[in-house]
């Protein structure tokens, strides 16, 4: 669903920064208003997703402002919209100014020129996923399979950087604690070796997935990424390519989807990485000046943030022991598993912004055994390995694309 | 001259599956206790560097593409539909455990297998005929003091049943197009003293074999047996020179020509080795056709004292050097190897010429003699 950015401003310089943050999340729009008296058409459109930015840097009359506030307010209270003010240049500036009743954050105009503006808005829009009815289909599955892989790696990482403190040797080992260090997976270092594998050991998953299912199903859908179709409309199989709007236009995708067959845990943990995620991915996709190995380092930052949160949040205990780790059993319900599956969730969304950028960096990106993406333009093609349309083409199909 | 394809074997190895499809663990958290990391450093690699599970997308991609080898060896005029067999050369699981191989074996012997509540994948039934010859790997009775787990929860799906047992050989012949084969079965694995206990004695046990004498003894026997037209275990075979007898046995016959002859990782992490195969070999040399053994997770096709030799390497295992090898037996009763092999996203045929290979069938004599791998491609 998308999120709205109302904002009620005199001034374009205001309303032209945050349309350009804006610009680069798919299912983001911001909505200059300079006359009071549009706003009731947004009304309707309003939803607690919404962002409403009050500029009362200067532009507007009090009378202007008042009646603003008054209806930013309303929608705060009845849909649930989060309202920030831009307050005018201060001396001393400071982030966050003593609220007004009704105001949920207070910004210098000097804010919006600082680094970190963008990750606070970006912050106001994401508060939780938006639970939408729409299924993530194919990529659920391939979500499924990664949580299930990324946790299999994080078991490995942290059986080679666990310590132990027994003092004689194998005999005492044996019934002596060993405990995972205290804080070994929010430790940076711990998750730049983590991120590192997530993002050369996902990917794979992916475009099994989208082979699987072109064989079996004829079509697929994946989020962030597009659709997939195989056809014989020209005699021959060929493979159509619909690409989602990020990826095409290197954006934040949208990041809205069913919690349907989620156990509660999980839609906890995957809230945990809001809004950390999406502004990892705008800092991916937004800035230019970034490093070749940027994914990997933003990823790494960004389950170290995770990782604090997951921490407190799972009864963790500081020497966790043996027994527990046996525990992750069921993987659904173990902190080890929550983690594990938010760093897949993480690790999907990186790989394909990473993915998005590089198309827009080479013009081409290839992936072996599957296909190559090329962009001329604004357009996104892609084109088959003949090894995947022999792959197709051996294996009739399991079911109707219409079932 | 056209030599059409008879029969074709599906060789795989090293299948590394963990308890389930989800869980593709690199240390079994149930298996391996945490000091472990603190035992000798060789042991702890040995399970950092080579108990990873299976690979998911490997398992997932792999019925469908074998379903594509079909397609290509139909177009190569082989009549039928799927393999005459298949044979899996050890280490099915990477901890014996039932859900290893209640996975593994619905995997093999079913058309999907349902990992979650309404989710599948394809499985390998449709694949292959339903002959299904296993034999055990060091890793199915890992730490355990015997095979009854895996012969009570695995082999009941296999065509040879719960054989070979510890430290045994087991015949079986079976008719493959209209060709006969002779397979030998040899568990040459070493056990641990006391069920699941890890300690120094597992640098002994863990990842090397040895042909017992009474092993070699029982062997010997049994090809004599055999070769004067006898019934040995479920063998016999109507005309012995003209049978293809192959030995499937896990271990490497000869360490140094798979993976050179340089110390290598695994050497240095635990002795991989199987002492006194390779003598056994040697010996029987003059009444073998073939060897194929898996374990060093590194294809190669070699000669050992005349007698071909392959190496499978494993073929789904994550981060393995993963493929499998497809034998196709030719009407003039020749053998071409072909091998598949995983690269990132998906399997492609292997194009290395070294394991691209035909091997002639050559009548066996009681005099030693030599049969030649030509590194020819798969042409017939």
């Amino acid at each position: 669903m998308p999120k709205a950015i109302v904002v009620i401003s005199a001034n374009k310089s205001v309303a032209d920064n945050i349309a350009d943050i804006s610009s680069k999340f798919a299912s983001v729009k911001a909505l200059h208003i300079t006359r009071l008296d549009y706003l009731k058409a947004y009304e309707a459109r309003v939803s607690s997703e919404d962002l409403i930015v009050l500029d009362a840097s200067g532009g507007l009359s009090p009378r202007e402002l008042n009646d603003g506030l008054i209806w930013a307010q309303t929608q705060r209270k009845v849909f649930g919209a989060a309202v920030l003010r831009i307050e005018p240049k201060v001396t001393t500036p400071k982030p966050i100014q003593v609220l007004s009743e009704g105001v949920d954050a207070a910004y210098s105009i000097d804010a919006l020129q600082h680094s970190n503006w963008p990750n606070e808005l970006i912050g106001w829009l994401y508060r939780r996923f938006h639970s939408v009815n729409r299924r993530m289909g194919d990529s659920e599955d391939v979500l499924r399979f990664m949580g299930g892989r990324a946790t299999s790696v994080l078991i490995g990482e942290l059986f080679g950087s666990s310590e132990f403190d027994a003092k004689n040797g194998m005999q005492e080992a044996q019934t002596d604690s060993v405990a995972l260090r205290k804080d070994v997976i929010t430790d940076i270092q711990f998750n730049w070796g983590y991120a590192e594998r997530i993002l050369y050991e996902l990917p794979p998953l992916l475009w099994v997935c989208v082979s699987e299912a072109l064989a079996s199903t004829g079509r697929c859908e994946f989020e962030g990424l597009g659709k997939f179709e195989r056809s014989y409309a020209t005699g021959e199989l060929s493979i159509l390519f619909a690409p989602d709007m990020s990826f095409a236009n290197v954006m934040v995708p949208d990041l809205s989807f069913s919690v349907v067959g989620l156990l509660q845990k999980t839609a906890d943990a995957i809230n945990i990485s809001f809004p950390h995620l999406p502004v990892t991915l705008y800092e991916l996709l937004a800035n230019s000046n970034v490093e070749k190995r940027a994914s990997s380092t933003l990823l790494a930052n960004l389950l170290t943030q995770i990782a604090r949160v997951t921490v407190n949040t799972s009864n963790y205990q500081s020497n966790q022991r043996i027994p527990e780790f046996g525990e992750f059993a069921d993987a659904t319900q173990a902190w080890i598993g929550l983690f594990g599956r938010v760093a897949a969730f993480a690790g999907y969304y990186v790989t394909l912004a990473a993915a998005s950028r590089s198309l827009r960096e080479n013009t081409e990106l290839s992936i072996p055994m599957i296909g190559t993406f090329s962009r001329d333009g604004i357009e996104v093609a892609f084109k088959p390995t003949p090894e995947l349309l022999e792959f197709i083409d051996a294996n009739p199909l399991e079911r109707s694309v219409s079932g | 001259m056209s030599d059409p394809i008879q029969s074709t074997i599906l060789v795989m190895s090293d299948l590394h599956f963990g308890a389930d499809f989800l869980l593709e663990a690199e240390i079994d958290p149930l298996q391996v206790p945490f000091w472990l990391k603190y035992t000798a450093p060789k042991v702890r690699r040995f399970f950092e560097d080579r108990c990873k599970a299976h690979d998911m997308a490997i398992v997932l991609n792999l019925p469908k593409y074998l379903k594509k080898v079909l397609r290509q060896l139909k177009r190569e005029e082989f009549a039928r539909s799927k393999f005459d067999l298949l044979v899996l050369l050890g280490d099915l699981a990477t901890y014996a455990n039932g859900g290893s191989y209640s996975f593994l074996g619905q995997y093999l012997s079913q058309a999907k297998y349902q990992y979650a509540s309404e989710k599948s994948i394809s499985g390998l039934k449709d694949i292959y005929n339903g002959e299904l010859i296993a034999i055990p790997g060091n890793h199915d009775k890992l730490l355990r003091t015997n095979l009854d787990l895996f012969h009570s929860k695995f082999s009941p799906r296999t065509t040879n049943g719960a054989q070979p047992q510890p430290h045994k050989s087991f015949f079986i012949s079976r008719i493959v197009g209209s060709q006969e084969f002779l397979f030998v079965l040899l568990e040459a694995s070493k056990y641990a003293s006391v069920d699941g206990k890890l300690d120094f004695s597992a640098l002994s046990h863990l990842a090397s074999g040895e042909v017992t004498k009474d092993l070699r003894d029982e062997v010997t026997a049994k090809f004599s047996e055999i070769r004067n037209g006898h019934s040995v275990d479920n063998a016999q075979v109507k005309d012995f020179g003209l049978a293809w007898k192959i030995i499937l046995v896990h271990y490497a016959v000869d360490d140094r020509m798979v993976l050179g002859p340089a110390p290598q990782p695994q050497g240095l992490v635990l002795s991989h080795r199987c002492n006194g195969l390779d003598s056994l070999i040697k010996d029987l040399a003059p009444s073998l056709n073939l060897v194929l053994h898996g374990h060093l997770h590194c294809p190669r096709i070699y000669n050992h004292h005349g007698v071909p030799v392959i190496s499978t390497t494993t073929t789904t295992q994550k981060d393995g050097v993963n493929g499998f090898f497809v034998m196709k037996l030719l009407t003039s009763g020749d053998i071409v190897i072909d091998h598949h092999r995983w690269n990132v996203n998906g399997f492609m045929k292997d194009e290395t010429a070294e394991l691209s290979v035909r091997i002639a069938r050559t009548p066996a004599k009681d005099s030693r003699q030599s049969k030649t791998v030509s590194k020819q491609a798969a042409g017939q």
